[in-house]
């Protein structure tokens, strides 16, 4: 049996935009990061995964199957969409229950997983506890716990954290990371943290085009020997903006420590660091223009 | 899979405040149009009203009739006509007035002017007058001067009716099957006698409330699962939870169907609890009069009768939101609602009327003989309302795949 997801030529249109450019690539087990900036296509990848949109061209299959078998296909996967909600007077046991039905889960099923789920998200003291007055963590970490229901061979999760305080996402990663020890786990964001915390695999899109598709440490290779920091006053802070791709900086008061990207060293105190993914990232969105980079 | 999504379906309906509006608004109804009406009692010989019945007297059909096209003739109207169960108004040309008016002296063997010329006698000696309790005394000195002649048979008289039909177009009051309806008599005491006894044991009493009872409650019927249908589908829409189900394993017929379901027994469930009131009433009403009561009469009745409606008011609605997934189908709701109810041709008619009437608390005899077209119309409703659950599940599925957005094509779904 596959354990893998494979997605050969796929093509997206909406009207004349076309949102996904004949994207190929495969997804192995284990936490699988989808970078890209807003609007990259991400979420409609995710979408054409979970069977919610229909690839206009090119062929895709999860573990072996098709995906235009959609039955099989929601059988096997757990969706959590982005700005997940669910009826706001239903209590947490009672969503799940609702949606475990909906997974074809039988009433004993239902019984014995519900809790267990609802304990392994932390919400085992909130059974009643309504939808419309959970916080956002809760109401996210509500959604992974039905997500995971129907024990999916494949795990869907579209923007997890954006909106969470940093407590919340820290505790949301680590518990994306505990899920994915069994399963494949497919994590859309735009926040490179999120990856670099969780992912050993990464694709990144940039307006419907896949940038990259490899691991996190081939990532971190690309932009090795380009990183530079250095500690520079205010005003040449400016000049370097404007010639360099600044992935960070620390104001310690009228100088400021700076992190850029440079093909070859900049002048003189700058000094060669290790990259971080968020460089890496930075560097390929900015410096490798419309190259494709599939490792 | 199925019963238990019904059941939760269910259940979110117990805890939702348009179900709540709902009950009261029935009970409401209920209480003002239905408790403390009128309770069957037997006929005692000498009354000066029985109630009217339909005559199946030959006589009497072809006079009957030809007393009322002539009476819509001379009147100038328009002809009123129901083609497919809702009113039309239909304007004669000079040709097909002159056509019409040959068929009528053709049914009295008169000529137009003898006709006419005896009409304008007879109205000359025709006079209403109203007492002070408002109750109309009328006194003719000449009695109705065109009648069908003794020699001409039925057989006669109906083929030239169908010529009059032809003339006047679908749906009209003249066509064979309506020509009974223009021989309604006065009861005699021995007609109201037998009456009574049909009520007692051929409706074994509940039967004659229970079609009370259908005809109050479907006016509401047709109009409340409107608001069910709507709810359901923007309940998803507000509360966002739609790419949720829609990722899910359950099939598109077992979520649809499911809802679908659920609404028709919250709906329907305490129409029956209600039929209670009007049931123990039926009871009260058998026991005096020493026979057996049909206890099933009500569920029967309504089961028949207004499920139908409940059927296809809630997948009329249930479709267009799913569709439109906005308050469209309230709309159209209430203008189906408001054609239905204004356009009964009387209060004892089906038709094809989403609303049958039958405003009689008895009448075993002309419930009988207009049964034959509220079984066609029920079976009509229920079959839209299985065509219109059809177009829904077919939008659900390709709402799900993507293929539609809010009854759109996708277009701008977003990345």
């Amino acid at each position: 049996m596959e354990t893998e997801i494979r997605l050969e030529g796929v093509c997206k249109y909406y009207g004349k935009k076309q949102a996904l450019k004949d994207v190929t690539m495969t997804i192995p087990s284990g936490m699988f990061g989808l970078l890209g900036r807003n609007g990259a296509g991400k979420t409609t990848l995710m979408k054409i995964l979970a069977t919610l949109h229909r690839a206009d061209v090119g062929k895709v299959s999860v573990c072996g199957v098709d995906v235009k078998n959609s039955a099989e296909i929601r059988s096997m996967t757990g969706y959590l969409p982005q700005d997940f909600s669910m009826y706001g007077n239903m209590g947490a046991y009672e969503a799940m229950d609702y949606l475990g039905t909906l997974s074809g889960l039988s009433k004993g099923e239902r019984k014995k997983r519900i809790p267990e789920l609802l304990e392994k998200v932390n919400l085992s003291h909130n059974y009643r506890t309504k939808v419309k007055a959970m916080s956002g963590g809760m109401r996210r970490r509500l959604g992974i716990a039905q997500a995971i229901l129907n024990n999916p061979k494949v795990l869907i999760v579209d923007e997890p954290t954006a909106g969470l305080d940093p407590e919340e996402r820290v505790r949301f990663r680590n518990l994306l990371c505990e899920i994915a020890e069994e399963r494949i786990v497919i994590l859309s964001t735009h926040i490179v943290g999120d990856v670099e915390a969780t992912c050993e695999n990464i694709a990144v899109l940039d307006e419907g085009s896949l940038k990259f598709a490899g691991t996190v440490e081939e990532l971190l290779n690309m932009a090795e020997g380009r990183i530079y920091t250095a500690e520079v006053s205010r005003m040449e802070l400016e000049k370097i903006k404007k010639d360099y791709i600044v992935t960070g900086m620390l104001t310690k008061g009228s100088m400021v420590d700076v992190r850029f990207v440079s093909e070859e060293k900049p002048f003189e105190g700058a000094k060669n660091c290790e990259p971080n993914v968020e460089d890496a990232y930075l560097y390929l969105m900015n410096e490798k223009g419309g190259e494709t980079v599939c490792l | 899979m199925l019963i238990s999504l019904i059941k939760k379906e269910c259940s979110m309906w117990m805890k939702s405040i348009v179900f709540y509006a709902y009950v009261i608004i029935l009970i409401v109804f209920y209480v003002s149009q239905l408790e403390g009406g009128e309770l069957i009692r037997k006929p005692e010989p000498g009354g000066d009203d029985y109630g009217y019945i339909y005559s199946d007297d030959e006589n009497i059909i072809m006079n009957g009739t030809l007393k009322d096209l002539v009476c819509d003739f001379e009147s100038e109207r328009d002809f009123a006509t129901y083609p497919v169960g809702f009113y039309k108004s239909v304007t004669l040309s000079e040709g097909e007035r002159e056509q019409l008016a040959s068929c009528i002296s053709r049914l009295c063997k008169m000529s137009r002017e003898e006709w006419e010329q005896a009409l304008v006698e007879y109205s000359a000696g025709y006079s209403v007058e109203y007492d002070e309790l408002g109750r109309e005394t009328v006194e003719e000195k000449v009695p109705w001067p065109i009648v069908v002649p003794s020699d001409m048979t039925y057989e006669e008289f109906e083929a030239i009716m169908e010529e009059v039909s032809d003339i006047i177009g679908p749906g009209n009051n003249y066509e064979k099957e309506n020509l009974k309806e223009h021989a309604e008599v006065k009861m005699t005491y021995e007609q109201a006698l037998l009456e009574y006894d049909n009520i007692l044991y051929k409706d074994k009493v509940s039967g004659a409330y229970a079609r009370l009872f259908c005809d109050y409650i479907g006016i509401i019927l047709g109009l409340l699962p409107v608001f069910f249908g709507t709810a359901r589908v923007l309940k998803d829409k507000r509360s966002q939870v739609k790419e949720v189900v829609y990722a899910k394993k359950a099939g598109t017929a077992a979520i649809v169907c499911s809802r679908y379901l659920g609404i028709v027994i919250m709906i329907f469930l305490p129409v029956l609890l209600l039929s209670f009131l009007p049931m123990s009433k039926a009871v009260f009403v058998a026991k005096t009069a020493g026979v057996k009561v049909d206890y099933l009469a009500f569920v029967k009745y309504a089961a028949g009768w207004l499920l139908p409606t409940v059927l296809f008011v809630t997948a009329f609605s249930y479709a267009i939101t799913e569709l439109t997934e906005g308050f469209l189908a309230i709309l159209a709701g209430m203008v189906v609602w408001f054609t239905a109810l204004f356009s009964s041709v009387t209060l004892q008619w089906a038709g094809w009327n989403l609303i049958p009437r039958f405003n009689s608390l008895g009448e075993y005899n002309l419930f009988l003989y207009l049964r034959p077209q509220l079984v066609a119309n029920r079976i009509f409703y229920t079959v839209l309302a299985l065509m219109l659950l059809g177009l829904t599940l077919t939008v659900y599925a390709l709402k799900r795949k993507g293929v539609l957005k809010n009854g759109k094509v996708s277009e701008n779904l977003g990345s």
